[in-house]
């Protein structure tokens, strides 16, 4: 990234459908576990699709894992999720012996549209209806919003905010910098990220808890999406049903979940004692300006994500060593995706493994890219690409390495990792393993 | 709901309240304070307000809710703020309602 102040990652935290903590992610992914499951709530089988990759606690035990649960009154299942991941950042950054000026610390968090429509809330308002129509069956108006301002109580608004996981971590953690909400579908959580490492590079911020969370699998979340036709639909094999460019892929597999960074500055960190794990060194974001949920046959708007953000980081194409795709597994986006990177890294592209994730934890839409970060990172740490599983019938328009299957060692230095939204918007980081000693960049 | 004295009325609010802000009912007292014992906040107030009408079956109103918690003294609401004052006025109106 241009500039002398250089962010590193110093702490990270996840919720997933494998549950809480980083490592435990780590090692699903290694072993290439799918987090799909079918769905047991009330009235599933009145959906079109009845499988995705929860996480496996409801909001009352999730409740337990904050470290403050009255908070929990303010707070959406996602918003939640991001207490907890940050919660984890915070502990393996380890700020308790030499804390930061709580005034440089700040906020930036992914968030998405439709949070705080869980199913129970939604089961209210359907309630409410019923029971504000006349003897006739109509809907008599004056009786509905009478009977919302009886049942529906007073702070679920605020639950609503899509500011209030971003609030909420600074009231945590004390953080009384500036703090940003990203709303960019699928992009939020890399464009948060991206946004978060330009206020420490800009000399506004030393540490940021930078991230994403979302919770989109219930009965809005499935219904929006499975009315685009975007999610997999193949019931009978849900557990191998995200398969990112094979040729049967027939979408997205729906997961929720959060991830949250703690980045800092690198003389900072180093200076009281924190441990740096990877440092960004690149991010671009750019808008297709093209159509809501189709991406322009020429890719422009993905390619020059990724240009610009190997242009920030000051490197070569060709000295990526890995590519976390955004990998979705719809027709559309692994087919364009493809062309991106053959676009961008020539023939480079024919030795650079570029995997996804999403194979296993499915799509986590505002989330996906703080996730997605997080395994770019441990791949880099430990020299290990993770796979993108259930690939068995190659797609000639998706001819890349994708490290099918198996995850593979591999000397890692730089990696990237793309995010695409509908909206037509666009993130690319640019990862790299440890800083290197002395180097402006 | 219609609990007749103010033993039942405690009771049942010190459940409502301690789900509320998260603590122990056995924890709560007639004395405790919901701001200084029990850190209350604005929010906190309208969410025990709401969930004493779904309990109960009647509707307060926030002011009046807050005019009759800082009776002694309107600039200061958070010394009164007791659960033997919400107690008392959560009877009073189950009395009248009943």
């Amino acid at each position: 990234m241009s500039g002398t102040r250089r962010v590193v990652v110093s702490g990270m935290g996840a919720v997933t459908c494998y549950g809480t903590g980083v490592e435990h992610l780590w090692r699903n992914i290694v072993a290439g576990k799918s987090g799909a499951s079918m769905l047991d709530f009330a009235g599933v089988d009145g959906l079109p699709v009845r499988f995705a990759a929860p996480v496996p606690m409801d909001n009352a035990a999730l409740e337990k894992l904050l470290p403050n649960p009255r908070a929990a009154k303010t707070m959406s299942r996602a918003a939640m999720f991001a207490m907890i991941a940050a919660s984890e950042a915070a502990r393996q950054a380890a700020f308790g012996d030499a804390p930061i000026a709580p005034e440089r610390v700040g906020t930036s968090l992914g968030v998405g549209g439709l949070g705080l429509i869980d199913r129970e809330h939604v089961e209210t308002t359907f309630d409410i209806f019923s029971s504000a129509r006349d003897g006739a069956g109509a809907l008599d108006r004056t009786r509905l919003w009478r009977t919302t301002s009886e049942r529906v109580n007073p702070l679920t608004p605020l639950k609503a905010l899509p500011n209030i996981a971003a609030a909420n971590l600074a009231i945590q953690f004390n953080a009384r910098g500036p703090s940003q909400t990203h709303a960019t579908a699928c992009t939020s959580g890399s464009q948060a990220i991206g946004e978060a490492a330009r206020l420490i590079r800009w000399g506004v911020c030393d540490a940021v808890f930078a991230g994403g969370a979302d919770s989109m699998v219930n009965p809005n979340g499935i219904l929006a999406f499975a009315g685009l036709g975007v999610l997999s639909r193949n019931h009978d094999e849900y557990a191998t049903a995200s398969r990112p460019f094979d040729r049967r892929r027939d979408g997205f597999l729906l997961g929720e979940g959060a991830a949250v960074l703690v980045l800092e500055e690198l003389e900072g960190c180093l200076a009281r004692g924190g441990v740096p794990l990877a440092e960004i060194i690149g991010y671009g974001a750019t808008s297709d300006a093209h159509r809501v949920t189709d991406e322009p046959e020429d890719a422009r708007g993905s390619i020059a994500a990724m240009r610009a953000a190997l242009a920030d980081a000051g490197i070569p194409a060709d000295a990526v060593d890995y590519v976390h795709a955004h990998g979705t597994g719809t027709l559309m986006n692994d087919r364009t995706e493809t062309r991106a990177i053959r676009a961008v890294f020539g023939h480079h592209a024919d030795r650079l493994p570029v995997s996804s994730t999403k194979s296993m934890m499915g799509h986590l839409i505002a989330a996906a890219g703080a996730v997605q970060l997080v395994t770019t990172v441990l791949a880099l740490r430990d020299g290990l690409l993770p796979p993108t599983t259930n690939y068995e019938q190659p797609d000639p328009e998706c001819d890349l390495d994708c490290v099918p299957n198996h995850p593979r060692a591999a000397n890692l230095e730089h990696a990237v990792a793309n995010c695409f939204g509908f909206g037509g918007q666009n993130a690319c980081l640019v990862v790299r393993r440890v800083p290197r000693a002395g180097a402006g960049s | 709901m219609t609990p007749k004295t103010f033993e039942d009325v405690f009771s049942a609010l010190s459940r409502l309240v301690g789900d509320a802000l998260r603590v122990d009912p056995a924890t709560i007292t007639p004395e405790t304070n919901l701001i200084y014992d029990l850190n209350a906040e604005s929010i906190d107030l309208v969410d025990i307000r709401f969930r004493i009408e779904e309990a109960f079956g009647f509707r307060i109103e926030q002011r009046e809710f807050i005019a009759a918690m800082a009776a002694d003294n309107p600039r200061d609401v958070g010394s009164q703020l007791t659960m033997r004052r919400l107690s008392e006025f959560v009877l009073a109106r189950t009395e009248t309602v009943s």
